[in-house]
C-alpha cells in the first residue's frame, strides 16, 4: 500500500542518485523493506518524507558501493561538488550544534526563495538529479538550470557569510 | 565539511520542503506549494515519472487562459441576455473553480463592456465567495481543506489578473482573496506524537541503542553517547537554571546563550527535532527538568515534566522569543 502510494516519488529518488531503473527498484525494495521492519517504533511524522529520506539514504550507499549505472552515475558528487565550495572547509570538524545551526540558516535561505528556486535546489542538491532532467521537468532549458542554480549558490554564500556561519 | 557530511547535512533539509519540490516541480508555484506539501500523495504515472495531481494548481496557465477566454465569450453573451431583463440566469455555477473563473470573468468583461450591469454580476460573485469560503473552513477532511485550498489559489490567480484589467472599478473582488488567507493558514498544521522516554536513555549502555533510540526521536542523545564513548565522565556538571537566567540577565541575546552553553556544554543531551531544531540540557540524569533551546523561535524554556508525564510546567526564561 505504501508502494503504491508513495512508490513513483520513491522511484525517482533512487533513480536520480543511481542512474538506472533497475538498481531503483531494487533500491526501493530494501528501503520497503527497512521500513518494515522499523515502522511502528518510528513514528515519523510526514510519512512521505520519511520514506524519500530512507529511500534517498539506501540509494547513497548502493552509490557508494560502486553500484553506478550509465545515466546519472557521478550527479551525486557534481552536485555536492557545486556546493561545497560555499561550506565550511573539511579541516574544521562541525559539532553537532554547528552543524543544525548551518541547517536551519540553509533552511531559512531556502524558506525565503520563490518555491520554483526552492525546488530547483531540493531537486539539485538533496535529490542530485540531473540538470537535463530538471530541465525537462521544471519547463527550462538547461542551461537556465545551471545559471538558476548558480545564482542561487551565490545568494546562499553571501547569506551564510552574513550569518557569520562562514 | 566532506562530501559525505555535506549529504548528510542536507538530509536533513524539512521534510514538507523535500516532498514539496518533488510534487510541484512542474509547476513551481508558490501558491499551491506551501500549504500542499503535507498532503498525501495521490497521482502517479505509469513510467514512474512524478505526475502532478490535478488539485495541486498544476492546471497550466494556457488552461487557466482559455477557461477565461472561454468565460469571456460567455459573459458578453450573458451580459446580452441580462440586458433583456432575464435575471433568472444569475444560477450558482456547479463547480466552485469553474463558477469562481467565470464570475471573475463576468465582472471583468462587464466592467469593461457595459457600466449598467456590474452591480447585478458583483452580487452573484459575492454569494458564490462566501460558499466556497465556507467549504474552505470545515477543515474536517483534510482532503476537502486541500482541495479548497488549490481550488482557491487558483482564484487569487485569476483575480489579481482580472484586477489589473479592471482599473479599480469594483472594489469588492478583494474580499474572496482575504478568505483564500485565511483557508490556507488553517490547513498547514502538524502534531508529533513520539513519546518522550528520557530516563531509558540512561539505563542504555551501548552506543548503538542510544543511536536508535535517538533516531526514534528524531535527533541525538549527544551527551549519552560522549559518555559512552568515554569523552566525558557521566558525572561532568550539568548546566543551572541560575546559570542560565544570569546569562539572560547579563544582556545576552538567543545567540549569544547558544554559544556559551556550547562552550561549557559542548554534548547537550539531545538534539534534534521534526521541523524546528530542539536542545536540551537536562538539570540532572532523569531528564524531566530540563531547559529547552529552540532555534528557530529562539526561545530559552525551563521544562519540568511532572512524574507521570503530565503537568509539564514552561517557563520562558528569554521574553525576546516567541514560544
Amino acid at each position: 500500500m505504501i508502494s503504491e502510494q508513495y512508490g513513483a516519488l520513491c522511484r525517482t529518488v533512487a533513480r536520480d542518485i543511481l542512474g538506472s531503473e533497475q538498481d531503483a527498484e531494487e533500491c526501493l525494495n530494501d528501503a520497503l523493506l527497512q521500513i518494515w521492519n522499523a515502522i511502528p517504533p518510528a513514528q515519523p511524522e510526514n510519512l512521505c518524507a520519511y520514506l524519500m529520506k530512507t529511500v534517498r539514504n539506501h540509494a547513497l550507499n548502493r552509490y557508494k558501493s560502486g553500484h553506478r549505472a550509465k545515466r546519472g552515475g557521478g550527479q551525486q558528487a557534481a552536485a555536492l561538488e557545486e556546493l561545497s565550495e560555499l561550506l565550511p572547509s573539511s579541516e574544521n570538524v562541525l559539532s553537532e550544534l554547528e552543524r543544525r545551526e548551518l541547517l536551519a540558516a540553509i533552511t531559512r535561505f531556502l524558506q525565503s526563495l520563490p518555491a520554483k528556486k526552492r525546488n530547483l535546489f531540493v531537486r539539485r542538491y538533496w535529490g542530485f538529479t540531473s540538470f537535463s532532467d530538471l530541465a525537462a521537468e521544471f519547463g527550462m532549458r538547461e542551461n537556465n538550470v545551471q545559471v538558476t542554480l548558480s545564482h542561487i549558490r551565490k545568494k546562499l554564500l553571501a547569506y551564510l557569510r552574513k550569518e557569520g556561519l562562514l | 565539511m566532506n562530501v559525505t557530511e555535506l549529504s548528510e547535512l542536507l538530509n536533513d533539509l524539512p521534510d514538507q520542503m523535500i516532498v514539496s519540490a518533488y510534487r510541484h516541480s512542474r509547476t513551481g508555484g508558490d501558491a499551491a506549494s506551501a500549504g500542499l506539501a503535507a498532503a498525501p500523495v495521490s497521482a502517479k504515472s505509469p513510467g514512474g515519472q512524478i505526475a502532478v495531481s490535478h488539485r495541486t494548481a498544476a492546471v497550466p496557465r494556457w488552461t487557466v487562459a482559455a477557461a477565461l477566454a472561454a468565460c469571456l465569450l460567455f459573459a458578453v453573451g450573458f451580459g446580452a441576455v441580462l440586458l433583456h431583463g432575464n435575471d433568472d440566469m444569475l444560477i450558482p455555477q456547479n463547480s466552485p473553480v469553474d463558477s469562481m473563473l467565470e464570475e471573475v470573468t463576468a465582472v471583468t468583461a462587464s466592467a469593461q463592456t457595459t457600466p449598467a450591469l456590474t452591480k447585478t454580476v458583483t452580487t452573484q460573485r459575492t454569494v458564490q465567495a462566501d460558499t466556497t469560503t465556507a467549504k474552505a473552513e470545515t477543515a474536517q477532511p483534510v482532503t476537502a481543506a486541500v482541495t479548497s485550498e488549490a481550488a482557491l489559489s487558483i482564484e487569487t490567480e485569476a483575480i489579481e489578473s482580472t484586477e489589473e484589467i479592471q482599473t479599480g472599478a469594483l472594489p469588492e473582488a478583494s474580499e474572496p482573496a482575504a478568505s483564500v488567507t485565511e483557508s490556507e493558514t488553517t490547513t498547514i498544521v502538524t502534531t508529533t506524537t513520539i513519546p518522550r522516554e528520557p530516563h531509558k536513555i540512561m539505563q542504555m549502555t551501548s552506543v548503538e541503542e542510544v543511536e536508535r533510540e535517538g533516531s526514534r526521536m528524531v535527533g541525538e542523545y549527544a551527551r549519552r553517547i560522549a559518555e559512552l564513548n568515554g569523552k566525558i565522565d557521566e558525572d561532568a556538571p550539568r548546566i543551572t537554571t541560575e546559570e542560565v537566567m544570569q546569562m539572560i540577565a547579563d544582556g545576552m541575546d538567543f545567540r549569544a546563550v547558544l554559544q556559551r552553553l556550547h562552550e561549557l556544554y559542548p554534548y547537550p543531551d539531545y538534539i534534534g527535532g521534526s521541523g524546528v531544531t530542539n536542545i536540551e540540557y537536562w538539570l540532572d540524569r532523569s531528564g524531566t527538568d530540563f531547559i529547552l533551546l529552540t532555534i528557530e523561535q529562539e526561545t530559552v524554556v525551563h521544562i519540568v515534566h511532572g512524574p507521570d508525564g503530565t503537568g509539564n510546567v514552561f517557563d520562558i526564561l528569554n521574553k525576546g522569543g516567541t514560544p
